[in-house]
């Protein structure tokens, strides 16, 4: 199967979830600061290591996205 | 196969670990089946064997090892519950194992704190207990919304309870609003243990989907069921004067004790909440050697958790309970079910005594006792019966309910902003209640919903309102909200029970009667503050008396049918066989016996023949007509509105009409000719019927009651307007062809009527399909006077009769009333004592004066007064007036002793009225308490004008 590239994803996955996020500007200037990242799995870890000082609503926020862009990947 | 292994180590350790070694019948058949994510289920299982884990243990197997493969973020089995206790009982079963595997739980419903529910929106709980209506307002919630995306599995629990009402119906457009949510089918899962009607059921849980039923557990149940009719001795007579009670009454209520004392923990079920308080107090003044407690609906939550707990912790020995223990809350090991008087239903039977024994291999253990009436006792025992044979009523799913379509229409407005028609009625149809929608009526109720802005109807679609939200929101509850006000015996000053507050504004006024019950009540006042009904008993059978059934629960036709086919037995039996057949067959205990056939016997003298399904009896007494005829309550609700209203046009005679399971009663100002009822069920065709019947039902109070909850419901009128202030009358007219006034007229023929046997019955009447026998007897006949004298049936308030059991009730009411006692001869002593530790001559310990003033327990400062009188000092307008009343009470206090405080005591009697109420110095008891009632009846007529 053809995976997309992982900034592709990151895109994907976003606007799949937008209509669920809370912090929309904060998750959408993060997609556009992450997208250049090529690995899925460095994406994600990136994404993980933002979740440690994150604002509670925040922090659920990113998991969404994680969700999200682990579910595109299967 | 091994079940146990299809749920895996960790699971099978645990459950071994908690000494699970064996699962349940149940269990053992839907484990395999719930392995395949394919299958939806529906499993039927006798209380207390295990339901909820034999669909959850599957489920959470599976959801471990999708743990074992990814990390876990979001809902994935959602278990619906109808009540919210209920789901606080499974949140506690399913906790511990929940922990061990390492997936998260929680509750969500009307009681859930902001801070939880804030929780769970950040960090959803992979198992998420809730209530259907719950699941509707999650569903458009913006995070919530996406957190149950990764639902595979939904359990509805209890789905009979859902399925007989728009509950269920609303659940099954939710279901499939769900789907949509998640974009694929999920797995569903049904739980009952008293479905009658399980391929019906099973499509309302499936909708499009198969749904495979599974059975397992009821020829392993063990019931020990028996019907007793308590009889009272010398001792109970002596008792029932001391408790203000009637004997019989007292009869039962000491079995009742001697019963819970020879078990260790008992659950005592009632029909009607106000009767388990009655229980409950006058089983309070026996005192008994044990604690218990009472549980029912209007009582608070805490009360009724408090009695949950120590019922279950073994503090209690007892709860006195109506219905609202009757639902899989687990009270722990009760080994007894005691039901006050005939449960009405079977699936009611099931349920209630499947609180007992709870658990495999247990037997439940379930007494009736049975009022000394013929229909309790036989239909008690018809129950017992069906029950050991699982006869249990079908639920009644509403179909095309107008409401709850426009609700859930909003609510896919909500999830999607905008959708064609043609898959709007496709996800419509998918659900079974609304399967046969078609495309004009879905236009239909698009076009009423389009004026109420709920939303836009854009040629070939339909998107969201100006009030889409607002009406979604403000609706998520399909039960109806009525509000409810107290009857009060004003002679007792005890409520005899809660009345509907749009009966209360259009059919009670000062003066006019109703039957609550069992008895005629004459309306005294109507507080305008607190809106209490305030009555006294009324005299005679007055057929004034609107059709009203209170809280009582309708026995179907299959029950009523059967009870008639039980007489008929009972008298065909021989006698030598007779008692061990009715012992063995319907577990009604030796003490009845006799006193069945002999009411069966007389009833046959006087009628000729004993009424069954196919012969009806027409009795013609002095003061009215009764046609026996034992089909159940609502078709002799049904039977009886058309008979009546055709006499009252056809022959212009005003026509009242009572009517209970077995009978219907008409009477009127004039004679009846029987033969009228005959010409009418003759003359008139089952098409013809169903027309009248619709007329009919137009101009009565159920259906005005209903149009006003749909019209809530459908927002043409406002959520919390008064019934009183809504102009219903004018509203039905405007309102007829919309879909409001159609589904009112539906929730009523289908709720409370039987239209299509009664339209049968008329066709069958004229094909001689069904034969009438008309008699004429000097009095009413005894199966006669179970409806002319008890009007509405059993128990209990309708049991106090006597005129000197009600005064007596009304002494100890003024014997309890606190006095503030000031000594106005020498102003030291001021005490406030309670009426019946008083002696009959009251007077100053100090001083021994008489001149004892009786106040209101507050006014403190009469001895200030009356100090300051005796130094001389001038005393304000108002001292003065509270001088010269105090003054007034003491000269009759000084004359009369307790006898004039005990006057004093009652409600509005100042010292003038006192005065003259002891001023012939009554002295028989009962005389002065009778004229102590009338003073009481002057104030509540004229309190307004004061």
């Amino acid at each position: 199967m053809l995976v997309p590239m992982t900034g592709s994803i990151l895109r994907t996955a976003f606007e799949r979830v937008a209509p669920h996020i809370s912090n929309l500007d904060e998750i959408k200037a993060l997609v556009e600061e992450l997208e250049k990242i090529e690995s899925l799995d460095s994406l994600i870890a990136e994404l993980e290591t933002r979740l440690e000082d994150a604002e509670v609503t925040f922090r659920t926020d990113i998991r969404i996205l994680i969700n999200e862009c682990r579910h595109i990947k299967r | 196969m091994n079940e146990f292994a299809l749920l895996g180590k960790e699971i099978a350790g645990f459950l071994q670990k908690n000494g699970i070694i064996q699962l349940t019948p149940i269990q053992n058949r839907s484990i395999p089946l719930l392995h395949d994510k394919t299958k939806n289920a529906l499993l039927l299982s006798p209380t207390g064997s295990g339901k909820t884990e034999a669909a959850l243990l599957p489920l959470l197997h599976r959801l471990q090892m999708m743990k074992a493969t990814k990390e876990l973020f979001g809902i994935y089995i959602l278990y619906i519950t109808p009540l919210r206790a209920l789901n606080r009982d499974v949140f506690k079963r399913i906790e511990e194992l929940c922990e061990h595997l390492g997936l998260t739980v929680a509750v969500r419903h009307g009681d859930t704190t902001q801070y939880a529910r804030r929780k769970q929106a950040i960090s959803p709980p992979n198992l998420l207990i809730t209530t259907p209506e719950s699941l509707q307002a999650i569903l458009p919630g913006k995070r919530l919304r996406y957190h149950l995306k990764t639902v595979f599995a939904v359990i509805v629990d209890e789905i009979h309870d859902l399925a007989d009402s728009k509950r269920g119906t609303q659940l099954s457009l939710g279901l499939e609003r769900l789907e949509r949510v998640i974009g694929k089918r999920v797995q569903r899962v049904g739980l009952s243990a008293t479905v009658g009607n399980p391929k019906e059921v099973a499509a309302l849980l499936g909708g499009k989907g198969a749904v495979k039923t599974l059975w397992a557990g009821y020829d392993k149940r063990q019931m020990e069921l028996s019907v007793v009719m308590p009889e009272p001795t010398e001792s109970h007579k002596q008792l029932s004067r001391k408790l203000s009670y009637p004997p019989h009454s007292v009869a039962r209520l000491e079995a009742i004790i001697d019963l819970i004392n020879t078990h260790q923990s008992v659950i005592v079920f009632t029909n009607t909440r106000s009767f388990s308080e009655v229980l409950g107090a006058k089983m309070r003044a026996v005192k008994p050697p044990y604690d218990f407690d009472v549980h029912h609906g209007s009582l608070s939550k805490t009360a009724r958790l408090s009695a949950e707990d120590r019922l279950k912790n073994g503090v209690s020995k007892a709860i006195i309970a109506t219905s609202s223990l009757e639902l899989g809350i687990d009270v722990g090991q009760a080994d007894l079910v005691i039901q006050y008087s005939s449960p009405r239903e079977v699936s009611r039977m099931l349920q209630r005594s499947g609180r007992s024994g709870h658990g495999i291999g247990r037997s439940s253990k379930g007494v009736i006792i049975a009022t000394m009436n013929l229909d309790d006792i036989t239909e008690s025992g018809v129950i017992l019966k069906r029950a050991k044979q699982n006869k249990v009523e079908d639920a009644k799913i509403p179909r095309k309910s107008w409401d709850v379509l426009g609700h859930q229409i909003a609510g896919i407005l909500m999830d999607t902003d905008e959708i064609e028609k043609t898959e709007l009625l496709k996800i419509i149809n998918s659900a079974y209640p609304f399967a046969q929608v078609s495309k004009e009526e879905l236009d239909y109720l698009i076009s009423f919903l389009e004026e109420r802005k709920v939303l836009e109807d854009i040629e070939s679609g339909v998107k969201r309102g100006a009030k889409t939200r607002i009406f979604y929101y403000d609706r998520l509850s399909t039960i109806p909200d009525v509000q409810q006000v107290n009857a009060v015996d004003m002679t007792t000053r005890t409520a005899i029970g809660v009345l509907d507050e749009d009966f209360v504004s259009t059919n009670v006024e000062r003066g006019s009667v109703f039957v609550f019950r069992g008895r005629p009540w004459n309306v005294v006042n109507i507080d305008d503050d607190t809106g209490e009904v305030l009555c006294v008993p009324a005299s005679g059978t007055d057929s004034e008396a609107p059709r009203w059934v209170g809280e009582m629960i309708p026995v179907p036709y299959e029950v009523a049918t059967e009870v008639a086919k039980l007489w008929t037995t009972i008298l065909e039996k021989d006698s030598k066989v007779f008692s061990r057949w009715l012992v063995r067959e319907y577990g009604i205990k030796e003490q009845a016996h006799k006193y069945l056939r002999d009411t069966l016997q007389t009833s046959k003298d006087v009628l000729e023949r004993l009424p069954t399904e196919d012969f009806f009896v027409l009795e013609d007494f002095d003061s009215g007509l009764v046609l026996h005829a034992p089909l159940g309550t609502k078709v002799n609700e049904t039977l009886g509105i058309v008979i009546a209203s055709l006499m009252t046009t056809r022959f212009g005679v005003e026509v009242a009409v009572e009517r209970d399971p077995y009978r219907i009663l008409f009477t009127a100002g004039k004679r009846i000719d029987p033969q009228w009822v005959l010409d009418v069920l003759h003359e008139y065709s089952g098409q013809q019927v169903s027309v009248i019947l619709r007329l009919a039902m137009k101009h009565t109070q159920n259906f005005s009651s209903r149009f006003i909850q749909v019209a809530r419901r459908m927002d043409v009128v406002r959520k919390d307007a008064k019934t009183k202030d809504v102009p219903v009358k004018y509203l039905i007219k405007s309102l007829e062809d919309t879909p409001v006034y159609q589904e009112a007229m539906r929730e009523v023929l289908e709720d409370k009527m039987d239209e299509e046997r009664v339209m049968n019955l008329f066709d069958r009447y004229s094909k001689g399909g069904l034969e009438i026998h008309s008699v004429t007897t000097k009095g009413p006949s005894p199966l006669a006077r179970l409806i002319v004298e008890e009007k509405t049936r059993f128990e209990v308030m309708g049991e106090i009769t006597d005129e000197d059991e009600v005064l007596r009730m009304m002494e100890e009411r003024l014997l309890s009333k606190k006095f503030r006692l000031v000594c106005m001869a020498e102003g030291h002593w001021n005490s406030v004592r309670t009426l019946s530790t008083l002696e009959d001559i009251v007077a100053c310990p100090i001083c021994d004066s008489t001149m004892i003033a009786a106040t209101s327990t507050t006014k403190k400062d009469i001895l200030k007064i009356v100090t300051k009188r005796k130094r001389g000092e001038t005393l304000t307008k108002a001292e003065e007036k509270e001088h010269k009343a105090a003054s007034l009470t003491a000269e009759l206090v000084s004359r009369y002793g307790k006898t004039a405080l005990m006057v004093l005591a009652g409600r509005g009697i100042g010292a003038t009225t006192a005065a003259r109420i002891l001023k012939p110095r009554l002295k028989d008891r009962l005389e002065i308490l009778r004229e102590i009632a009338k003073g009481e009846l002057q104030y509540e007529r004229t309190r307004q004008y004061w």
